[in-house]
């Protein structure tokens, strides 16, 4: 079958003639895929410093939707011409950037009718960190003043979306340009991330966050100024301070999670949490799209596999 | 710890030992206890069992504030204490009592997984809930709503939620809790933590509410079946379990 990949770790990514997936095993769905996503984290796949799958020659990717094609014999709730999405790790050797994706059942949610493949596709992993950070890690509570540095990227919008629909009063940062759809995601106050914003923070919320997130590479440490004594940061981006002043500190890494991911999808149903997408391209072009994805876009880079 | 069970004679209050939990498992001080109508009907292959699968109370240790819809093939809550999968539990709704709070799981699951799950309903669609006053109905008509579907009395529809049985209204797709029919999708409620995390929010949100029929203490158990298999009740039926 037809995928994008790499033929050894740190090789660019191009189009592959790879086999075709096995038949699924019993706790394993084949699926068709439609569309896939494209973020800088497949980057750190291709460089070799997330391991996940393999071994190359391999399709790269860690994100899709698509149609149900077949399903393993351990697996009740799924049946063949499902619509799904997935973040399917481990992986069966091969990512999500190929025709047909081998994906444990247990990673896979049913697409809700009203999400675009394309949405579909570039959701979970997103979802599922911002899920994971602020259900699991932080547990938002309402009326909590909560940080989220970074607000700007597909993730940081889903933190700022998510922890409004769970009740916090949310201070994001971001470019200016950004700042009005960071406000109507939920945001009480949108700072400019060139500003000192944490002491603004520390103004506003007279002392501090209790609860912080960190989505911009490398700010963990800045994040953790606008934080309160004895509060806590979590951050995504993999640089986690020392912890000081009581804060507790914490590491997310996403975690595929088909339960989690299903519950989340409903919510882009029904426009609580949204996916702004910034470009779409055909299989042939995925070096160029995971190049912008590194770039940094606005909004989330979607490979679509229906022709 | 005072326990209810069910015998091969009925429901007895009685003094057990407290169960202690196993790995991935937790034990939560139980403060309120919802029955549902039939459910006695459930563990007949395991007696003596203890009722009741929705609670909410208090993780001995952490004192972390919970709810839940606990697993129908093991002992149920109506107890002092009960031994519960960790995964089956999320934080109680902050707005909800404990016993507002133990009257949600059940029929807000069943709700959400007909709607949502099942039912694959879109917003501007037209959705029909039989008995939609009753204690799954009235939450699958506020969840409906909330989804930008509308909630219509007649035809036609793009989704029929039965909840009550009998005959069942025509409709593009048919879900139903009620009895298995040719043409419909049935099924029984699954416990999840994610969902309940949903169901939280719009709660706390001031989005949904559950009804509360009526309160019994533990001890009188036996009074609180009989108003759950009778007539005119609106809402749960909730067993509260002490309250020092």
């Amino acid at each position: 079958m037809r995928a994008a990949g790499i033929t050894a770790l740190g090789e660019p990514v191009e189009i592959l003639e790879v086999d075709e997936p096995a038949p699924p095993g019993a706790d394993e769905v084949l699926i068709d895929v439609a569309a896939a996503g494209v973020g800088n984290w497949d980057e750190l796949v291709r460089i070799g410093s997330w391991q996940i799958g393999g071994p190359a020659p391999m399709a790269l990717g860690t994100e899709a939707a698509g149609t149900v094609a077949a399903v393993g014999s351990g697996v009740t709730d799924l049946r063949e011409g499902d619509e799904v999405i997935t973040h399917p790790l481990p992986l069966r050797r091969h990512g999500t950037w190929a025709e047909r994706l081998l994906a444990p059942a247990g990673a896979v949610a049913a697409r809700p009718p009203e999400v675009s493949w394309e949405a579909g596709a570039a959701f979970p992993i997103p979802a599922l960190t911002a899920s994971q950070a602020i259900d699991e890690v932080l547990g938002i509570e309402r009326g909590d003043w909560f940080v989220v540095n970074g607000a700007g990227g597909v993730t940081g919008g889903l933190l700022v979306q998510l922890a409004a629909a769970r009740g916090a009063r949310v201070i994001a940062t971001a470019s200016t340009k950004k700042a009005k759809r960071i406000r109507d995601h939920g945001a009480s106050e949108v700072l400019d991330h060139h500003d000192e914003w944490p002491a603004l923070v520390r103004e506003i919320t007279g002392g501090g966050a209790l609860k912080a997130v960190n989505a911009a590479r490398g700010q963990a440490a800045t994040t953790l100024t606008a934080v309160a004594d004895g509060g806590c940061l979590a951050t995504i981006t993999g640089d986690p301070p020392p912890e000081v002043r009581g804060v507790a500190v914490s590491d997310v890494y996403v975690r595929p999670d088909g339960r989690q991911l299903s519950a989340r999808a409903e919510l882009l149903a029904r426009g609580v949490l949204s996916v702004p997408i910034a470009s779409i391209h055909p299989l042939e072009q995925t070096a160029q799209a995971l190049r912008e994805a590194v770039a940094g876009a606005d909004g989330a880079i979607v490979l679509s596999l229906r022709t | 710890m005072l326990a209810v069970r069910l015998h091969d004679d009925g429901l007895k209050v009685e003094e057990v030992e407290t169960p202690s939990p196993d790995p991935g498992e937790v034990l939560v001080r139980v403060r309120a206890a919802a029955i549902t109508r039939d459910e006695l009907e459930w563990p007949v292959d395991r007696l003596p069992a203890i009722p009741s699968y929705e609670l909410s109370g208090v993780v001995v240790g952490s004192g972390e504030e919970v709810y839940a819809l606990t697993p129908f093939d093991r002992d149920g809550v109506a107890a002092e204490y009960a031994v519960v999968p960790a995964d089956v539990l999320a934080p109680k709704p902050l707005k909800l009592s404990h016993i507002e709070a133990a009257a949600l799981p059940m029929g807000g699951l069943t709700a959400w997984q007909a709607l949502f799950v099942h039912g694959r309903l879109t917003r501007g669609e037209r959705v029909m809930v039989t008995g939609a006053s009753g204690g799954v109905g009235h939450i699958a008509v506020q969840l409906a709503r909330h989804a930008g579907a509308a909630v219509v009395e007649s035809g036609p529809v793009d989704l029929v939620f039965d909840t009550r049985g009998g005959d069942v209204p025509v409709g593009e797709r048919v879900v139903t809790i009620a009895e298995e029919i040719p043409g419909a999708t049935y099924f029984i409620v699954e416990p999840d933590h994610e969902q309940l995390l949903e169901l939280r929010a719009l709660v706390d949100a001031g989005e949904l509410r559950a009804e509360v029929d009526s309160v019994f203490p533990l001890t009188e158990v036996g009074a609180a079946f009989e108003r759950v298999a009778g007539r005119g009740k609106r809402g749960k039926v909730v067993l509260e379990v002490g309250t020092e």
